[in-house]
């Protein structure tokens, strides 16, 4: 146990640091008002939302592995982004102003979720009928926004395609604010049934004989862990690899205990995120990249070294 | 008798062969805009969904075209462009046994008036899109030379709004600013189109910033740059929304036609 929370604290530090470098490094100091500027007014929300982003969508994964026993599951297995990036080219196609682009986007994963939701009911919730009903509303949903591309016109479209590559560098304080509400909220409640996410995991028979009502402990988790992502993809776009990979590297080193999990993969992700997003930030310079290169090509090529040296899996 | 016949046969297939073309399919917004200031639109037939060309037949979108749609319009002609048009639709078209002159991307603005005298050449209208180009060429060295004795002002030049997209060096619009006498914040980017951190483009501080998007979502990105009262085109109040249909188009009219709207826009003292 102890050697957890050396760890545990480790994260913390790793956390500390990385954002520190993240708002500091390479900031010129010649001419402190343009340097206090880049600091507060752009580095600084950057950082909160990828830390946010981060959390939410690695705890997100964590969940939806757990519950679905899949090691392919990640927080867009269910089709929430899908229904996110719809209903954020509605709102472009509507030429909304962006804030609206996010609510709406937030509306279509609303509407996703209750709609695998209303398809799963039908099957007691299980694995399958949430996975099958997920990945097939997620490609009806991207079939529709590419049918709305191709077929509209207009010129403001196309930001629908650079909006799925997700992007960090734009977030209104407003959607910083609502990320933080539900990504903390999700991540307590994470925390809370920590327990029972254990209980469920060693078989739900089991879990229903001790007492557990398993159907509504994992209709309550997939809602919250839904609703976590949907604020993640509302605010950011579509960030790929955090929600799939971070989870494995959290069990790899803290062990199959979700409690300690939960915190261990929200401080992996949002740790992870940051430094990909000072990556992309910097690494061509003048030129910025897409968040989601960096998290793909460092982020593999890292897991792919430790699951070819690691004796698990 | 026969040789009479003879004759006229040879004489007919060589007028065809250099005759004007009477069914041209236009795959470009651009060349289609051409095409109407050489005065041929009569001869155009198809045009894509992003052309303006009100009563024309259209045969797809810039990137997907509907070869089926082109065939059944029998063209003699089609003008294609590699900048937009897919590399395997034109050689599809090619292989169709279609007559097919695909453009290259124009950068500057010499080519464009290069392209547009060849486009003249291949409509038979050369002698009028050689004096057009000419005229324009001339104006657009008179706003030139004038401009020159300006200071260099820097200027951010911004396609899209969140992420932030700007031209670099091989862009049209750069050119444009040549001729404007203003600098391309970003010309040091060789290639046309870029993403860019806010950061760097604070740092750099351009002097006058324009959003050549569509208005709404560029009227908040205005309204976004206010934050940032150091940077000197916000504080002299030097950000500008511009048509992107305007500003974008490469041709010699349209070029003249942005640049004199860029420098009375501007239009430092």
């Amino acid at each position: 146990m102890n050697k957890k929370i050396i760890l545990l604290l480790l994260l913390v530090l790793f956390l500390g640091i990385v954002i520190i470098i993240s708002l500091f490094c390479g900031v010129d100091n010649s001419d402190p008002s343009q340097a206090a500027v880049i600091i507060w007014q752009l580095r600084l929300p950057r950082v909160l939302l990828a830390l946010l982003v981060g959390a939410g969508l690695a705890s997100a994964g964590a969940v939806f592995q757990a519950l679905l026993r899949n090691s392919l599951a990640e927080p867009y297995t269910l089709g929430v982004s899908s229904g996110a990036a719809l209903g954020a080219s509605l709102g472009m196609l509507f030429r909304l102003s962006s804030i609206y682009t996010t609510v709406f986007a937030f509306i279509g994963s609303l509407l996703t979720i209750f709609l695998v939701y209303t398809i799963a009911a039908r099957k007691r919730f299980s694995n399958s009928s949430l996975i099958l009903g997920g990945v097939t509303l997620g490609f009806l949903f991207s079939s529709i926004v590419l049918l709305i591309i191709a077929m509209v016109r207009q010129e403001g479209i196309s930001n629908a395609v650079i909006w799925l590559m997700g992007d960090l560098s734009s977030a209104s304080p407003q959607a910083i604010f609502l990320t933080a509400v539900f990504v903390s909220g999700g991540i307590l409640a994470f925390f809370l049934l920590g327990r029972d996410v254990d209980l469920i995991c060693l078989g739900e028979e089991k879990a229903m004989h001790i007492g557990l009502d398993v159907e509504t402990i994992k209709k309550i988790l997939f809602f919250i862990a839904s609703l976590v992502t949907a604020a993640c993809v509302s605010a950011s776009g579509i960030i790929g690899f955090v929600g799939l990979i971070i989870p494995h590297i959290g069990r790899f080193m803290f062990g199959p205990k979700h409690r300690v999990l939960f915190i261990a993969v929200s401080l992996l992700g949002a740790g992870f995120l940051i430094l990909c997003d000072t990556i992309a930030r910097t690494v061509a310079l003048p030129l910025e990249l897409p968040v989601g290169v960096i998290t793909g090509i460092f982020g593999g090529i890292f897991f792919l070294g430790l699951l070819i040296k690691a004796k698990k899996w | 008798m026969k040789k009479v016949i003879f004759f006229l046969i040879i004489l007919l297939c060589a007028n065809t062969a250099h005759a004007e073309y009477s069914r041209i399919v236009s795959l470009a917004p651009s060349i289609t805009s051409e095409l109407y200031d050489l005065g041929v639109e009569d001869k155009l037939i198809g045009v894509t969904s992003h052309c303006k060309a009100p009563g024309k037949d259209v045969v797809g979108t810039l990137l997907d075209i509907n070869l089926e749609k082109i065939i059944s319009l029998k063209p003699d002609l089609i003008l294609a462009t590699n900048e937009w048009n897919s590399d395997n639709s034109i050689s599809k078209l090619k292989q169709l046994g279609l007559n097919v002159i695909v453009f290259g991307r124009q950068d500057n603005f010499q080519k464009v008036c290069e392209d547009f005298v060849k486009l003249g050449e291949i409509i038979g209208k050369k002698p009028a899109a050689e004096k057009m180009a000419q005229d324009i060429v001339k104006q657009a060295n008179d706003i030139l030379s004038k401009s020159k004795n300006t200071v260099t002002k820097k200027v951010l030049w911004q396609v899209n709004a969140k992420p932030l997209i700007t031209i670099g060096k091989s862009a049209l619009a750069s050119d444009l600013l040549r001729f404007a006498g203003y600098g391309n914040l970003f010309l040091d980017i060789n290639r046309p189109y870029s993403r860019v951190s806010y950061e760097e483009a604070v740092k750099r501080d351009p002097d006058v910033i324009i959003l050549a998007g569509m208005g709404n979502v560029m009227q908040e990105e205005k309204e976004y740059w206010f934050k940032f009262k150091n940077v000197t085109a916000v504080k002299q109040n030097r950000i500008f929304i511009l048509d992107p249909y305007k500003s974008c188009q490469p041709t010699p009219v349209k070029f003249l036609q942005a640049l004199k709207e860029i420098v009375g826009l501007i239009n430092y003292e």
